[in-house]
This record gives C-alpha cells, sequence and structure tokens, in this order.
C-alpha cells in the first residue's frame, strides 16, 4: 500500500509544485551569496523564536502550507480515476492513520525542515518554550492532516461546500464582488500562496530596511509583488470566459466589464498599501505609496488586457511578465510613477477594447489551477 | 451571431451590427447553450440579480420564466448543487427573459422533463406570437401546436 501512497501523494506533489518550490528556492536562497542566505534565515530564526510577531507569522505560513498539501492530497483522494484509494477503509483505523500520517510527513517536509532548523535556533538561545510550541504545532499539523485525508476516505455523505463571507450571506453577492469569490473558492491555494508571498516582501523590507526605505527598494518590492500577483488575472479572465461566458451577451459598456476587475484588483492590494502606511510612516510618504498602490493596481489591469490577445497562453505570458517587470524597474528609474501608471492604463485600455471583440478562447492552453 | 466568438461577415439585426454597437446588438439578441455552465459557486439569485442590473433581463418577464418553471423553490441555493434540470431551467428562463427579439435555443429540451418540455413549447408559442424571432435546432421533433414554424432537417451535414 505504500508505494501507492507514495505515488499518489508524495510524488504527484511533488511534480505538480515543482515550479512552486524553484520560485521559493530563488526568491529566498537563490538571489543572495551563500554567506547571506544562512545570515538571513539564521535571523529570521532568531525573529521567530525571540518574538511574537514572528512567532505569529511563522505559524500563519506553516498553517497556509499545510493547508495547501491538504487540499492537494484530498484533490488526489477525490479524483475519479483515484477510487481505489476508497478501498483503504477495509484496512484499520491505526494502520490508515499511519500510512497517512506517512505520507503527509514527506509532503509537508519543507516546512517540518525550516521548523526542525528554528527549533534548534531557539534550543540553541535557551528560549525552550518556544520551540517546544513550534514542535507541538508542526506536529499537530501533521495530525491535522493526516485525520482530514483519513476522514474524508472513511466518511460518507460530506457535501463539498462553498464558502460564503457570514456579512452577505443574508442576501445576494454583487456581481463586483464575483471576482474575488471566484478566486477565493477556486483559487484559495494560490491567493493566499501570493497573499503570504507578498506580505512576506514587505515584511522584509520593513525589517531589513528599518532606518531607511529607499525608493528604489520599495520599488522593487511593489514590482516583485505584482509580478506575483500576475497569475490572477490569468485565472480571472478564464472566470469569466469559461464559467461565465454569457456575460459577453450582456448590453453593458466597456468600462463596467473593465470594472468587475478592477475593483477586484483595488481590494486586492488594499491590505498592502495598509500594511505599508501602517509600518513605514517616515520613510517614503503616503503620496509615493499611493502612487505604487495605483501603478500595482493598473499593472494588474494591462496584465488583464494582455489576456485577450491573440495566441497568449501561459507560457508566454509568464515570459511577459518577467519583460514587464524588468521594463517597469526602468521606466520607473526615469518616469513618474503618477505618469507611468497614467500611460500604462491608457494602453491597458485601448488594447481592451481592440482585443475583446476579437477574443477566442484557446481551450487547450488553458490551465487547471 | 450571438456575440460570444469572433466572426467574418456582418450580421444585421434591426439595422445594427455588432461591429457598430455592440450594446445595441446585444439588447437584440441572446443565445441559450445545451450544456449551459455558470458559476457553481455563486446562488441562482446572485445570476439572476446580475442579469437584472445589468439590462440582460426583463424583471417582470424574468419572474414570468422563473415562476413557470419554477426555479424560484430553489433560487437561492447555491449552483453547484443543482441538477443539470435545474440549471437547463434558469439557463432558459434567463434567456426568454432577456426580451431581445431573437433567440437562439440550442437543444433546449434535453435534459427537461416531460411537464417542462411542455411548458417550454408553450413559452416559445406565445413568444414566437408576439413576435419573438426563435432560431431552435433539436435533435427531437418539436411540434408546437398553432405555431407555423419553419423547420430544415440537416442530414449528413446538408440541409435536407
Amino acid at each position: 500500500m505504500n508505494p501507492i501512497l507514495n505515488q499518489l501523494f508524495v510524488k504527484a506533489f511533488y511534480k505538480k509544485n515543482a515550479g512552486f518550490f524553484m520560485f521559493l528556492f530563488l526568491a529566498f536562497f537563490g538571489t543572495m551569496s551563500a554567506h547571506d542566505v544562512v545570515e538571513l534565515h539564521h535571523s529570521l530564526m532568531i525573529n521567530i523564536t525571540s518574538s511574537f510577531t514572528g512567532l505569529i507569522v511563522f505559524s500563519l505560513v506553516s498553517i497556509a502550507y499545510g493547508v495547501k498539501c491538504l487540499f492537494f492530497m484530498v484533490g488526489q483522494a477525490e479524483k475519479t480515476e483515484h477510487i481505489f484509494i476508497k478501498n483503504l477503509r477495509l484496512v484499520e483505523n491505526k494502520k490508515q492513520m499511519l500510512l497517512f500520517i506517512a505520507c503527509t510527513f514527506f509532503v509537508y517536509f519543507p516546512m517540518l525542515f525550516y521548523s526542525g532548523l528554528t527549533i534548534g535556533v531557539g534550543i540553541s538561545l535557551k528560549h525552550f518554550g518556544v520551540s517546544i510550541l513550534i514542535a507541538s504545532t508542526q506536529l499537530l499539523l501533521i495530525l491535522a492532516i493526516a485525520y482530514s485525508i483519513w476522514k474524508n476516505i472513511n466518511v460518507l455523505g460530506v457535501e463539498k461546500t462553498y464558502f460564503r463571507p457570514f456579512v452577505i450571506k443574508s442576501k445576494p453577492r454583487n456581481a463586483y464582488l464575483f471576482t474575488i469569490s471566484y478566486l477565493w473558492n477556486s483559487k484559495r491555494t494560490n491567493l493566499v500562496a501570493i497573499k503570504l508571498f507578498s506580505f512576506l516582501l514587505f515584511q522584509f523590507l520593513i525589517l531589513l530596511n528599518t532606518d531607511n526605505v529607499s525608493k528604489e527598494n520599495f520599488s522593487f518590492v511593489v514590482l516583485l509583488s505584482v509580478s506575483s500577483h500576475a497569475l490572477l488575472p490569468f485565472f480571472i479572465i478564464r472566470f469569466w470566459e469559461e464559467e461565465f461566458p454569457y456575460v459577453r451577451q450582456f448590453p453593458i459598456s466597456h468600462l463596467k466589464r473593465i470594472s468587475y476587475w478592477l475593483l477586484t484588483y483595488v481590494a486586492l492590494f488594499l491590505p498592502e498599501l495598509i500594511f505599508m502606511l501602517v509600518n513605514n510612516p517616515d520613510h517614503v510618504s503616503p503620496l509615493i505609496l499611493s502612487s505604487f498602490y495605483v501603478l500595482a493596481v493598473v499593472h494588474l489591469l494591462f496584465f488583464t488586457s494582455l489576456q485577450y490577445l491573440p495566441r497568449v497562453n501561459f507560457n508566454n505570458y509568464t515570459g511577459i511578465i518577467l519583460v514587464q517587470f524588468f521594463v517597469s524597474m526602468f521606466l520607473m528609474a526615469g518616469i513618474n510613477v503618477w505618469l507611468y501608471a497614467l500611460a500604462e492604463g491608457a494602453i491597458a485600455l485601448m488594447l481592451y477594447v481592440y482585443f475583446y471583440p476579437r477574443y477566442e478562447l484557446q481551450q487547450e492552453e488553458t490551465i487547471k489551477g | 451571431m450571438a456575440g460570444l466568438n469572433p466572426h467574418d461577415g456582418e450580421v444585421l439585426i434591426e439595422g445594427i451590427t455588432i461591429k457598430k454597437d455592440r450594446i445595441q446588438y446585444c439588447k437584440h439578441i441572446r443565445y441559450a447553450e445545451a450544456d449551459p455552465t455558470l458559476p457553481a459557486f455563486l446562488t441562482g439569485d446572485e445570476i439572476v440579480k446580475f442579469y437584472l442590473e445589468t439590462g440582460a433581463c426583463r424583471k417582470d418577464l424574468l419572474d414570468k420564466f422563473l415562476e413557470l418553471f419554477e426555479v424560484k423553490s430553489y433560487i437561492g441555493q447555491i449552483i453547484g448543487t443543482f441538477s443539470s434540470g435545474m440549471l437547463k431551467k434558469l439557463s432558459l428562463a434567463l434567456v426568454l427573459g432577456s426580451g431581445a427579439n431573437v433567440l437562439l435555443l440550442d437543444e433546449p429540451l434535453i435534459t427537461l422533463d416531460t411537464a417542462a418540455t411542455a411548458l417550454l413549447l408553450k413559452a416559445i408559442e406565445e413568444l414566437t406570437l408576439q413576435g419573438t424571432t426563435i432560431i431552435l435546432t433539436s435533435h427531437q421533433d418539436v411540434e408546437i401546436p398553432g405555431l407555423k414554424a419553419q423547420q430544415l432537417l440537416i442530414e449528413n451535414q446538408m440541409i435536407a
């Protein structure tokens, strides 16, 4: 049984997330010298074991990664072609749990490894309480994931439920909330990972440049954050065009259509804006922060318009994002951010108005996230 | 023709082409797919609200068809929980309730039960008599008493 589960959960997980791990590796280990990498992570681990905020952030990251592992494993177990996995019900519960714990251990291993090192640093600093807390959290997470998979396989009659924020449960959601609801319901892992990554970037910026957050550093982090968000327009357009194609027949203006995404992007970057306004009041002025916020929103609008260009698929889209990143870095060094945002917004609108009626979805080139 | 896919040439409805005036053109035509898709995480009433807010449906007409197909009894549920028949009825109500002059109905009878089929044929008859042009494709024989419909039979990819 073990080799099959290993194939089904562990190998498939790393195969599917190879790009994700490569990205994380490059972001956290590949852009600095070995010495700096060790120093950065050592200071991060000290921060985790010495400060409450650090511990909370680390716990949230652990939970997010745990949720990602859980969603993947449950998704694998629920696939029609993996129906044979239900035969595990015939195995006694204790043995089943052990099998799932073993699978979870390997899927969750990257986080566990980092936690192990952090615990080591905590013990060396004689922060025994925090170290025990981290170890317990990790153990609980593994047990919770394994139990959820066990429950998914053994408990019958559990219907798939869709999340609806409690505040709007009583009346129908407005159409402006459809996009964000779609992201939450269908692309939750991607959304949470992107937001966490984005917050980590800004947290690093504040941590590493406590005394001097320069405009250059800030613009680099903003562009990196926007680039990580660039996956969302790709999903959003596929949602509107694939799952809701009838909207094309609606007698509404282009501006109204655009507003359905634009307001989503405005909402998406609000947490980052608030975070920077709260944590960085002295170094970068609120006006500059606002200009970068507008630029981030316009960037996503531009990425959305790009989706309507002929022959744009996931592969060449990622290439475009990379080029756009460097072009933006170059332009932002010489042009006023407001002006740049205005020009890019105008280009995005023109591209959209021209290509929207000419758009034809290329089914074979879409990716299922 | 319905404005879902790009096309060459021109389609004129009431003298308007989609290339010249997309909004006006879309007011005149609506398409109902054989196998409709709607976002699974939304509820029926959220979809209805969206259609009404964007002017894609007329409230009086939509209410009439939602009631006719008994969609109102499950409209508050999430679409992901709908059966194919329930989804089809909602989709048909949204199209018939659009108030458009031209309706394109692709296989409207599939997944409908006998009672709903009879109601749909009656609705088609009514709309046609009121001046709506309905282009309907079907694998079943569609007999609408009291309605002179032009029928084209397709055999081996040719109009027989």
